[in-house]
């Protein structure tokens, strides 16, 4: 059908029969990848149809069709845009679907398809899949290529459509790393600028006051016009803001009452409250701010005398930018406090711990392979382990002190408070992280020096050695090895849940009048207290879970 | 009320899931759970059975018999005035369990505590013998030798529960009343309550308003 249809189209055009050689329409010159579509694009667009009667449309034929057009049915192809794409004859090519045959599987799921409304086919690869694995959409043009500009949607299965070149499971990703230091930089400088500004106003009102008083001199009267001159001097400095329209302060929101006043900020002249307890502005001593920002380039020096007691109001907006961070570049620079010190000293002493640590575990380790292969242990590595654990022993001893001595300072502000408690924990974990597995070394040792008896005098006295190096290890550790811990912590578990039970027993026959159960049942939660407070103190430091 | 009563501290022991708590709850409230949840800790509950001219008070203590719970038997046995030492009848191994328990109970117990060895799910043997793998003979036999009271229960059916008890509080001597009238405090009688019943308590006329 396909023949004769494209000769009675147009004698003049010889129709290539090679699959690859590109198709054009004799009569718009529109480009065509299969002979099925340049039919239907003659049959509809030039009306050939009408002329060819339907005598033509074999079977087969309309099979085609059905198997070409079935994603009209599918409900996500059924849109306009589609729909009249596909009946308008540009049809995607389908050479490369691949057959199919009852019985054949879906490619994803891999269940049986019996029926052919069962299948799809995949107008990417061509595989066959079932309705429910071929419901990605993807733009694919003529050739059945990915095409995201002009191409048309069409059904697709999900591997196509993860494979497509640009696809993201996370969705598109845009790095505004850029905009964002822009921006920023921006306002970096924007505060640089403004801070300036304000350390400008600052210097030139503080020598202008200092200018002025000394100016004034001593008499009655200069002293009571140099208040209205430091007035108008910082009135000429910095703009003030309109007080009649500022209803509420600045900074905290507070609105103005009788006794709510408004204030200035000479720096920055916007209207504030002088609050004490938001501390939106205050008073500040100009000898005062003289002397933090003693790197601002004054031309007048403070007068010595102690009656020079002029200040400005500063809110604290303008109070921060002009003193905090001089007062962090100062602090960085000064000593650190006593408590930091011996932090850095915990944290070397830690570091040496942990240098040591790893070769004596080994040793350790060798020394246990050796008993359980009866052999005598390496005199050598007994003598170098001695010396291992003498140093560990030191550093723990005195990482203990250090630790000790470091909670006995008393912090000077809350931050060092908080320091404090946490150096607590970390130093606190760290000894019984580090000690515990130091407790397999008295078995061990234990033994080989009993098997060790026949073996050389010198091996023989490194292990006694040891062994009362063990012994003040384990002094330090309240007499009690991993398993003796292990078993006191369960028992204390078990104990302190005893004891939750029998004060909900108690709360019960209390509620219930009972009150000679409720004597029972205290006196045994006193002795299961008292035990827990035996157990506890037995296990000393190792108690905590 | 004018009844002497005598409070005995009573323990249950033995293996986990063999019965005890169940047993407890069969003597206390005539009831049987299908399907209980294992006991943590130790749980305690109280009976008053009339024995005689007596009324016995039971202070038990149903303790778990998971292992990891084994720390807190001693303070409950260790002045217990009877023990009750549990095995299941269809577990060997539960009686080898109760064996250690009879002879901790000699070793570590008040010097006259008083003993009944307990076999606990007979019911499942009534339906089937086969089931059986503890000999009632061995479980006397134990019994005899180490001088214990002997009973074959089932907790589920109830059979034999109430007569355990009576057999305990038979055995333990009980106080006459003028060792009554100095006993601690801790054994609060029946004699030293308020009896609300009596008209000497009322001030005045019942039901009658003040004002």
């Amino acid at each position: 059908m396909n023949t004769s249809n494209a000769y009675i189209a147009g004698d003049q055009v010889d129709i290539p029969h090679s699959e690859n050689a590109q198709l054009n329409c004799p009569i718009c010159f529109k480009p065509f990848t299969t002979l099925a579509e340049l039919n239907e694009h003659l049959d509809q667009d030039h009306g050939f149809q009408n002329e060819i009667e339907s005598q033509n449309k074999t079977t087969e034929r309309i099979e085609t069709s059905q198997r070409v057009q079935p994603s009209k049915r599918n409900p996500r192809n059924a849109n306009n845009h589609n729909s009249k794409l596909e009946s308008s004859g540009k049809l995607i090519s389908n050479r490369h679907w691949k057959k199919f045959t009852p019985g054949s599987k879906c490619n994803d799921c891999k269940r049986q398809l019996k029926k052919t409304s069962e299948v799809r086919n995949c107008r990417k690869c061509g595989n066959i899949y079932c309705k429910r694995h071929c419901a990605n959409v993807i733009r694919l043009n003529m050739k059945a290529e990915y095409d995201p500009k002009n191409g048309t949607w069409y059904s697709c299965c999900h591997s196509c459509y993860e494979l497509r070149p640009g696809y993201n499971d996370f969705g598109g990703r845009v790095d505004l790393t850029d905009t964002f230091s822009n921006t920023r930089n921006k306002m970096n400088v924007d505060k640089e600028l403004r801070k300036l500004q304000i350390e400008n106003r600052l210097v030139r009102i503080i020598d202008g006051i200092i200018k002025l008083y000394i100016a004034a001199g001593d008499g009655v009267m200069a002293i009571m016009t140099l208040d209205y001159q430091i007035s108008n001097l910082e009135k000429s400095i910095t703009p003030w803001k309109d007080d009649t329209t500022a209803l509420n302060c600045n900074i905290c929101r507070t609105n103005f009452t009788i006794l709510q006043r408004r204030h200035h900020c000479r720096l920055c002249g916007s209207v504030v409250c002088d609050n004490k307890n938001t501390d939106c502005s205050n008073e500040i001593l100009v000898r005062f701010l003289r002397r933090i920002t003693a790197d601002l380039p004054y031309s007048e020096k403070v007068p010595t005398s102690s009656e020079f007691d002029k200040s400005i109001r500063i809110c604290s907006s303008c109070f921060d930018m002009v003193y905090t961070s001089r007062k962090f570049i100062v602090d960085v620079q000064s000593e650190p406090s006593a408590l930091i010190l011996k932090y850095y000293n915990l944290r070397s002493l830690s570091e040496v711990i942990d240098s040591i640590l790893p070769r004596f575990e080994e040793l350790l380790s060798n020394m246990e392979i050796a008993k359980e292969l009866n052999k005598p242990p390496n005199a050598t590595e007994i003598s170098e382990m001695s010396k291992f654990r003498e140093r560990l022993l030191r550093s723990f001893t005195s990482y203990n002190i250090l630790a000790k001595q470091l909670l006995a300072i008393t912090p000077a502000n809350i931050s060092e408070k908080r320091i404090q408690a946490s150096i607590q924990t970390v130093s606190s974990n760290y000894i019984a992280e580090k000690i515990l597995p130091m407790k397999n070394i008295p078995t061990i040792l234990g033994n080989s020096t009993s098997s060790n008896e026949s073996s050389t005098a010198t091996s023989l006295a490194d292990s006694e050695h040891s062994k009362i190096e063990v012994k003040k290890l384990s002094d330090l550790m309240n007499n009690l090895n991993v398993k003796e811990i292990k078993e006191y912590r369960e028992e204390l578990m078990v104990y302190k849940e005893q004891s939750f039970m029998l004060q909900s027993m108690i709360e019960k026959s209390k509620r219930q009048r009972n009150f000679d159960e409720v004597q029972i049942l205290s006196q045994n939660l006193q002795d299961i207290t008292t035990r827990i407070h035996d157990i506890q103190g037995k296990l000393g430091e190792q108690g905590f879970e | 009320m004018s009844k002497p009563v005598t409070s005995i501290k009573l323990v249950l022991l033995g293996e986990a899931a063999v019965g005890k708590s169940s047993i407890v709850l069969r003597f206390v409230s005539d009831d049987f759970s299908e399907n209980k949840e294992p006991t943590i800790g130790a749980a305690f509950l109280t009976q008053r059975v009339n024995i005689n001219d007596h009324t016995v008070k039971f202070e038990i203590w149903d303790t778990a018999g998971q292992e990891r719970f084994a720390s807190l038997a001693p303070m409950y046995y260790r002045n217990a005035q009877a023990a009750l030492v549990v095995y299941d009848v269809t577990k060997p191994q539960s009686f080898i369990k109760a064996r250690h328990w009879v002879k901790e109970l000699h070793e570590q117990a008040s010097k006259n505590i008083i003993i009944a060895l307990v076999g606990n799910k007979v019911d499942i043997v009534d339906e089937n013998e086969e089931e059986r793998k503890v000999a009632r003979e061995e479980a006397e036999k134990l019994a005899e030798e180490e001088g214990l009271l002997f009973f074959e229960t089932s907790a589920k059916t109830g059979a034999n529960i109430n007569e355990v008890f009576m057999g305990i509080g038979e055995k333990i001597p009980l106080k006459g009343p003028e060792e009554e009238a100095q006993g601690s405090g801790l054994n609060v009688t029946d004699d030293q309550r308020v009896n609300l019943d009596s008209p000497g308590n009322a001030d005045g006329p019942a039901g009658a308003c003040s004002c």
